[in-house]
């Protein structure tokens, strides 16, 4: 099965921490858990560990649930939002 | 009926953010402007730095609006202009505008406006201190502390 490539972002402390703020990761399965894909990035990342408890998901702009299954295909775009504190 | 939203670089400016939102029918404006503090407890700001996920933070405050307009059916004219990069202490790093023929409409959603903004919109804020350390700030309200009292 070929790999799905995904459009992965950092922001904020995510960013500091990672070092970059945008990186294509592979995957091997299209449907996994949102905290099952940020396990993924953490494997590659692990100082993101220290922001693992706090941290939000995006698929394409939508935040979403960390439980939630997403059924990914290359090109989509997955964003790692810390707290967010604008205004 | 018309939504302004924009994330810039440029200095906010009140003036013209405002008159995006006058309008003949409208006999009030009302005005949120966010502004960066000096301190934090007891630290010394020197300076502080926004970021944004431009396209998504564009995407939550349209939603805002939407809501907005459902909850107060008298709006007209929304405007939500949030500066990013380098900013200066005293100087404004959001202004919300919202016009409507009477006052009730447009100050309770101003009110609204800023409390949802804080809580969804992704956009962080660097604070550096006089020491030269950092720290990523957190809102409060925002939709990340609320996961921990939510039931799955």
């Amino acid at each position: 099965m070929d790999s799905i490539s995904i459009k992965v972002l950092f922001f904020g402390k995510a960013r500091d921490l990672v070092g970059v703020g945008q990186k294509d990761v592979d995957i091997l399965h299209s449907n996994l858990k949102a905290n099952e894909f940020l396990e993924i990035i953490i494997s590659k990342f692990p100082r993101l560990e220290e922001i693992k408890s706090s941290t939000k998901l995006s698929l394409n702009e939508e935040y979403v649930e960390m439980n939630d299954v997403l059924s990914l295909k290359s090109g989509d775009e997955i964003a790692v939002i810390p707290p967010i504190s604008g205004g | 009926m018309t939504d302004y939203l924009e994330i810039t670089t440029r200095k906010l400016d009140l003036e013209e953010i405002t008159q995006l939102v006058n309008l003949p029918e409208c006999g009030a404006i009302s005005v949120f402007i966010g502004t960066t503090r000096n301190n934090m407890n007891g630290k010394l700001v020197k300076r502080l730095e926004y970021e944004a996920y431009n396209n998504m933070a564009i995407k939550e405050m349209k939603k805002i609006c939407d809501q907005i307009r459902l909850k107060w059916s008298d709006i007209r004219n929304i405007a939500i202009f949030h500066r990013i990069g380098e900013v200066q202490v005293q100087q404004s790093s959001i202004i919300i505008a919202i016009s409507s023929p009477h006052r009730k409409d447009s100050l309770e959603a101003v009110d609204y406006c800023i409390n949802e903004f804080k809580r969804t919109v992704p956009i962080w804020k660097k604070e550096w201190y006089d020491d030269s350390t950092y720290v990523w700030k957190e809102n409060c309200e925002c939709i990340h502390h609320e996961k921990k009292i939510s039931t799955n």
